[in-house]
């Protein structure tokens, strides 16, 4: 009996969610949430958000009881930050994908990495993991990263990134390679539970995996977020040759990450994988180098996820308006766009029925408003994609914070069963 | 076209060659500081009013900043030698918790450009810090930062602590980044909000004009 109302449960999900993505409409528009370590989710579930950023089974607890007691569709997220930069270990090893690109609170404690600072750590206990990012490469150095990344990657940015690899032949730096490896199994197994309690729940289990457009890795992981624009103005061919040598390896990260065998495929519900693009540079480029650079290359990785039956969700930092019209180069009903402050009229204009588009709640009014004004703002947004075809109800900025009022989380669902 | 006109010319066409070479000329011609930065802040001004008009972007605003820079290098010996007269102090930083700082930095480099006197608290700064800073500095703006969502908690807690303090009042209050909109303003007890540079100045421009805190 209980078995029948999971699968019930399940089924219905699975359509909502299919149908959004093929511009349609289920019973319900799917309630997505796309939460790594965010205050609301700690105190909910009565820890720190350090608990969480240390612990992926505290985390794994916290991220179930959201998704019973709110009724999330679709729960994306994991504890922590990106750890992107050891993206090509996946080419030596491939059973290290895709976990090795994943940063914890206890990752970042045993690598000792310079680009993320945590609750608990250098953070206060009930911060928020944060990626700061940092230069590690000059720019006379270009061409040795474009001539063999992962070999710059190995010899010069891990000893620079990492301070337990400073010096790799030591006693550190091997004990703490050790350590990666074991902190990796428990996190494997902390996700394999959630997967399974999840599933328990009805929710639908999918393939998904991270990856970044090449010229944010350069951004956020070789150079640092503002030289990279520098560079942009200053050596464009040198960062459009970076990117251009990087693409190989992201694109075989998310081709292999995501082709699983058939006796893996069978534990999840939804076939067509799905891959999360957070775009960090989009909103500060200009159109110029936006669309000779950065969406030629976004747009790459787009068509070989279409090629092989994934779906593309991206996710548009910021004000992403300016740059709307070039997604009209995407073929119809492929891609999630999410968008996080958008001229929203300007987005149903040139997007309402050619794709699926997520977003629509300002994180802030979960804080700032009552449950009236959430009501009003789910209602406003569904009937701007005509009930909410085509459309899947998130969150505009992916962390929650603490002081989200429980009472406005319970008026999303309510307002979204009312509604649509 | 004057030195002073070529430079602004310069700086709105972000042509980093030119721009280093006529500040090399003006500072071997004896030129003013005030006129070399007065130049400076047309420049920036008109770079404003193209980002609001959506013919620049941020990554125009970064470069500018990275031109301001420069440009403050080769001026730092001039200035070394005397004060310079300012329009008033503005105390910003990154509220506590947030360690985010690019558009901060941006916002520092411009203020700095249009004649203000800085003082950037840097990132993660507790109430208690924006307090003592007020106190010490007398501004007659305070910026408060923030990019990520938990950052809303805080600029309330900075701005209730300077409540406290009874300092509030002497002051008025903008808060900037991606996440802050009119409700946030209302809800931590902001005088106003921006989230692009060009919007903010003008504000703080207004403000000034008006003589804050005098």
């Amino acid at each position: 009996m209980l078995e029948n109302n999971v699968n019930k449960i399940l089924t219905q999900k699975i359509d909502r969610i299919e149908k959004a993505i093929n511009l349609g409409k289920g019973d319900r528009v799917p309630f997505c949430t796309i939460l790594g370590v965010n205050a609301f989710q700690a105190n909910y579930a009565g820890y720190s958000t350090a608990d969480l950023s240390n612990d992926p089974n505290k985390f794994g607890h916290s991220k179930v009881k959201l998704v019973k007691d709110f009724d999330i569709d679709m729960p994306f997220g994991t504890p922590g930050q990106n750890n992107t930069i050891a993206i090509t270990l996946g080419e030596d090893y491939p059973d290290l994908r895709p976990s090795i690109v994943v940063m914890t609170g206890r990752i970042h404690s045993i690598l000792q990495d310079k680009f993320t600072k945590w609750p608990g750590q250098e953070l206060d206990q009930t911060s928020v993991p944060q990626f700061v990012g940092k230069k590690f490469l000059e720019l006379d150095e270009y061409d040795e990263f474009i001539e063999n990344p992962p070999k710059f990657i190995n010899q010069k940015i891990f000893p620079r990134a990492y301070r337990s690899l400073e010096n790799t032949s030591s006693g550190i730096a091997y004990g703490a390679l050790i350590k990666w490896g074991k902190e990796l199994f428990i996190y494997n197994a902390a996700m394999q539970a959630i997967r399974t309690e999840l599933r328990a729940l009805g929710c639908p289990q999918i393939i998904t995996v991270n990856a970044n457009n090449p010229y944010d890795f350069i951004a956020d992981f070789v150079r640092d977020f503002d030289q990279a624009i520098i560079d942009f103005h200053r050596n464009p061919e040198k960062i459009e040759a970076a990117a251009e040598a990087m693409l190989p390896y992201i694109m075989r990260f998310i081709e292999k990450t995501t082709n699983l065998p058939p006796e893996a495929k069978k534990n999840f519900d939804i076939q067509n994988p799905i891959v999360i693009y957070p775009l960090h540079l989009n909103e500060f480029l200009n159109r110029k180098f936006y669309n000779n650079y950065y969406w030629p290359m976004m747009k790459k990785l787009i068509n070989a996820d279409i090629k092989s039956g994934r779906v593309p969700l991206i996710l548009f930092e910021g004000d992403h308006t300016p740059h709307l019209e070039t997604l009209l180069d995407l073929p119809d009903g492929k891609i999630i766009a999410h968008f996080e402050r958008p001229n929203w009229s300007k987005v149903v204009e040139v997007l309402k029925g050619r794709q699926c588009v997520m977003g629509g709640i300002p994180t802030s009014l979960m804080v700032t408003g009552t449950p009236q004004d959430v009501e009003e703002k789910v209602r406003e947004m569904l009937e701007l994609f005509d009930g909410g075809k085509g459309f899947i109800l998130s969150f505009s900025h992916y962390s929650l914070p603490g002081d989200t009022k429980v009472e406005n989380m319970r008026a999303v669902v309510n307002s979204l069963n009312k509604y649509s | 076209m004057s030195d002073k006109k070529r430079l602004t010319q310069a700086i709105i066409n972000l042509n980093e060659e030119m721009v280093t070479d006529i500040v090399k000329k003006m500072i071997t011609d004896n030129v003013e500081v005030t006129d070399i930065i007065d130049a400076c802040r047309d420049g920036m001004t008109a770079i404003g009013d193209l980002f609001e008009k959506g013919d620049y972007f941020l990554s125009e605003m970064v470069m500018a900043s990275e031109l301001l820079t420069g440009v403050m290098g080769h001026l730092k010996m001039k200035v070394d030698r005397g004060p310079i007269k300012t329009l008033g102090t503005v105390v910003i930083g990154t509220v506590e918790g947030d360690i985010h700082y690019i558009g901060k930095d941006i916002v520092v480099k411009v203020l700095e450009a249009n004649g203000y006197l800085v003082v950037d608290l840097g990132v993660d700064v507790s109430p208690e810090k924006f307090v003592e800073a007020i106190r010490t500095h007398k501004p007659k703006v305070v910026g408060l930062s923030g990019l990520i969502t938990e950052a809303i908690g805080p600029m309330k807690k900075t701005i209730d602590a300077i409540e406290a303090a009874s300092l509030r009042d002497k002051i008025k209050i903008i808060i900037g980044g991606g996440i802050v909109d009119e409700e946030i303003c209302s809800y931590v007890g902001a005088d106003s909000w921006a989230n692009n540079v060009s919007t903010g100045l003008k504000i703080i421009n207004e403000w000034v004009g008006e003589n804050v805190g005098e």
